[in-house]
């Protein structure tokens, strides 16, 4: 009897304590560090200075027209679209493979996730050699073009991922069903396999949103350094020693995530139950 | 019985991973160095100069050492990893983040002895270029009212300018930074991807007439001067300081411009940068080496190390990288002012073992040591051999490295005499190609009155970094 109980105290708490341990090293400490940062000034007295200068033009533009501001409109507008073209690429790939009729559907997905084994590096730059030729690298009007081909290229599979297995999840017997009912086929999917896959679109569009706001390393890559995104600023202001003005703006990065993600509805803790739960 | 066996081999398990940590403790005192990435013979921790180092230490002390030997990726890394505590006996960053660092108390005064040139082993102060000790001697910290030599020894210098070929782009027009904004090389041309360098160019364009003027004045100055020594108006003692203080006088002028960075003047040149960026190519870091090489750019702006090396590349006469269509590239520094850099060995607060640190920096700055790693790295080393011609070491950088490399070979038909005595001491001149003189030659020594107008850029105070990065994003934002 006591056997038991020490059991099952093992199984529910301790196995929790590795990962709640990496996630206040990981996470939660980093976290209040850039806290920490955002409101202080350089000697670590508090101070509201970062936000207001972030928020304030210079040289009598308003900050409207300031490059922060145009910045974090451009990488948004980067990262949506880059999102949208992964969903209309993923989204029948996983529907495909979900319903193929082979036997080794790991293995046909394999195919869209092997080339992610490739430093992710190498093969932006490839693309880029690849865009050289045929004459659309660091041309005037391709940069935003090939920005989002650089991300959708790089978080494709972060996107086919969790559609495929909320796909793969679905029971087959709602389909019939609707079948049955006198659904046609593209009404049964619209009503029975769409919805039933939002939480693998939800989870699919966090993971490929935020990294485009921030992947700076793909932006520079494709475009000789022209496009800048959320994370080029970041990145500018701790490379040049200005650690409370590169807090300020991870914070507010990090605050227009949760916004946009409480709106859209990502926070419904039974549309994301096992909508991640796939190993690449 | 089973679980007796299990912790009875785990114990062994522990017990003889203790020992084997236990026996490979090495006691022997540690030199870490930070140094840049390919910046020793033979790379980086690997590099055979670090061992002879160890062994020629244990020569000179009986003490043994060992070099702990790290790189890092640029002067922020470099300082960011100093701020957050990382110890350092002996670091290697540029002009401006030592006088940061200096200025913020990161660094500690190198000691008296190290100047003392009257020790054997003392190397730096033995064999360093008069013209570098002098710009060490005049160029101060601001804020702290110290000059250079007190927290650094130099490493290696150079200047910034236009890598070009001269089949495509005319000399006039890289002889001024309004190269930048000339249409004939729209799309052509690249300026580098940081805020200090390419601020430098923004104020050099809003003080053209300014520098050009100043110039000038130095120059109607100096010929007024020698007409007066000609005539034997003044002694040669007297024309000597005269022609230093006109030249100290000058440099003050066109430094105090180049390190504006009042509000106002950070303004218009941000609307000139604004104004170039249709023109670039683009802000590269490290890609305008491989894309002048490969002919998609024609101007380059570019430090003179690197520069070199483009132009070797370019003509195919780097070992096993040959060219399919060798090219003659050029170096030029533009006519109103330009930029006098260096990399420079300081000592860290943190630092454990002075001793064996500045015994480092004497190491390198023994000539023999100095021309292999200028044979390695291609950049200009500091030191130029002494002019005492009892010393072992006489000329030697002079006699091993320049001589070999740009004296005129008999198949050149055109040539001409170069005159680097104000880098090696009285009377050292060579015979070299002509076209050297815009060349190789001319990167890594450049003549004495090109360098009058280079001139070395303060690190920005804390206000007008944070104006500087505004600045930054919204020239980058395109």
């Amino acid at each position: 009897m006591a056997k038991s109980r020490l059991k099952l105290r093992f199984s529910r708490k301790l196995l929790a304590i590795p990962y709640a341990v990496f996630l206040a090293i990981f996470v939660v400490i980093p976290l209040l560090i850039i806290v920490y940062y955002a409101f202080t000034d350089a000697d670590g007295a508090f101070t509201w200075d970062n936000i207001r200068i972030f928020f304030s033009g210079s040289g009598g533009d308003s900050f409207f027209q300031t490059a922060r501001f145009k910045t974090f409109v451009q990488s948004f507008f980067i990262s949506l679209t880059s999102t949208l073209v992964c969903l209309l690429i993923a989204y029948p790939v996983a529907y495909i493979i979900a319903n193929c009729k082979l036997k080794n559907k790991m293995g046909l997905l394999l195919l869209f996730i092997v080339p992610m084994w490739v430093n992710f590096v190498l093969r932006i730059n490839a693309l880029k050699e690849l865009l050289d030729w045929i004459g659309i690298y660091n041309k005037p009007g391709w940069n935003i073009f090939n920005t989002v081909l650089g991300m959708v290229y790089d978080f494709l599979p972060f996107m086919i991922m969790p559609i495929y297995t909320t796909i793969i999840k679905i029971d087959k017997h709602y389909l019939e069903a609707a079948k049955d009912l006198g659904a046609p086929p593209a009404k049964a999917f619209l009503k029975v396999t769409l919805p039933l896959s939002k939480a693998g679109i939800m989870s699919g569009v966090s993971m490929v949103f935020l990294p485009s706001m921030t992947n700076y390393v793909v932006s520079n890559y494709m475009t000789y350094n022209h496009t800048k995104i959320v994370g080029s600023l970041i990145d500018d202001f701790f490379k040049n020693d200005l650690w409370n003005m590169g807090s300020v703006t991870a914070l507010i990065l990090l605050t227009l995530m949760f916004v946009i993600t409480w709106v859209t509805g990502g926070f419904d803790a039974e549309s994301e139950v096992n909508a991640r739960g796939t190993t690449l | 019985m089973k679980k007796i066996i299990a912790i009875a081999l785990a114990g062994v398990v522990v017990a003889s991973s203790a020992v084997a940590i236990a026996l490979n403790v090495d006691d022997t005192p540690v030199l870490k160095v930070a140094n840049w990435a390919e910046y020793i013979a033979g790379g980086d921790e690997d590099s055979e100069l670090l061992r002879e180092f160890e062994v020629w230490y244990k020569e000179q002390t009986g003490e043994a050492i060992r070099v702990e030997y790290c790189t890092a990726d640029d002067n922020e890394t470099l300082y960011n990893m100093i701020k957050m505590g990382d110890s350092f006996d002996l670091v290697c960053p540029s002009e401006y983040m030592i006088m940061k660092l200096a200025a913020e108390g990161y660094l500690q005064k190198l000691p008296d002895s190290f100047f003392d040139a009257s020790i054997e082993t003392n190397y730096y102060a033995k064999h360093v270029s008069p013209y570098i000790s002098r710009v060490f001697a005049e160029n101060e910290i601001e804020s702290i009212h110290e000059p250079w030599s007190a927290y650094a020894a130099g490493y290696m210098w150079g200047t910034t300018g236009f890598i070009y070929n001269p089949e495509i782009v005319k000399e006039e027009d890289v002889s001024t930074w309004n190269v930048f904004v000339n249409k004939s090389y729209a799309n052509k041309i690249t300026a580098k991807n940081n805020i200090r360098d390419t601020y430098f160019v923004g104020l050099a364009m809003y003080y053209e007439k300014e520098l050009l003027a100043a110039k000038s004045a130095y120059n109607e100055g100096l010929s007024e001067l020698e007409s007066q020594y000609t005539n034997s108006l003044i002694t040669e003692q007297e024309y000597e300081t005269q022609k230093d203080s006109l030249l100290q006088g000058y440099q003050k002028k066109i430094g105090k411009m180049m390190n504006d960075t009042s509000e106002k003047t950070m303004n218009d040149v941000k609307k000139i940068l604004q104004s170039i960026t249709g023109n670039l190519y683009g802000f590269e870091t490290d890609e305008g080496k491989n894309d002048m090489i490969a002919g998609k750019i024609s101007v380059n702006y570019q430090w003179s190390g690197d520069g070199v090396y483009i132009m070797d590349y370019a003509a195919g006469e780097i070992e096993d990288e040959p060219v399919s269509n060798p090219v003659d590239l050029h170096y030029s520094i533009p006519d109103s002012v330009s930029n006098l850099w260096f990399d420079g060995w300081a000592i860290p607060k943190s630092s454990k073992n002075v001793k064996a640190a500045t015994m480092f920096i004497n190491f390198l700055s023994r000539p023999d040591n100095a021309v292999e790693n200028m044979d390695y790295i291609g950049y200009t080393s500091c030191i130029a051999g002494t002019s005492d011609e009892q010393d072992p070491y006489y000329d030697y950088v002079f006699d091993n490295y320049v001589l070999p490399k740009y004296t005129a070979k008999p198949t050149d038909t055109e040539t001409t005499v170069y005159d680097v005595s104000y880098y090696f001491g009285k009377d050292h001149y060579l015979t070299v190609p002509v076209n050297q003189t815009k060349r190789q030659l001319f990167a890594q020594y450049p003549d004495e009155l090109t360098l009058t107008r280079c001139v070395a850029m303060q690190y920005f105070t804390r206000d007008a970094n944070t104006r500087a990065n505004m600045m930054w994003s919204d020239i980058t934002f395109l």
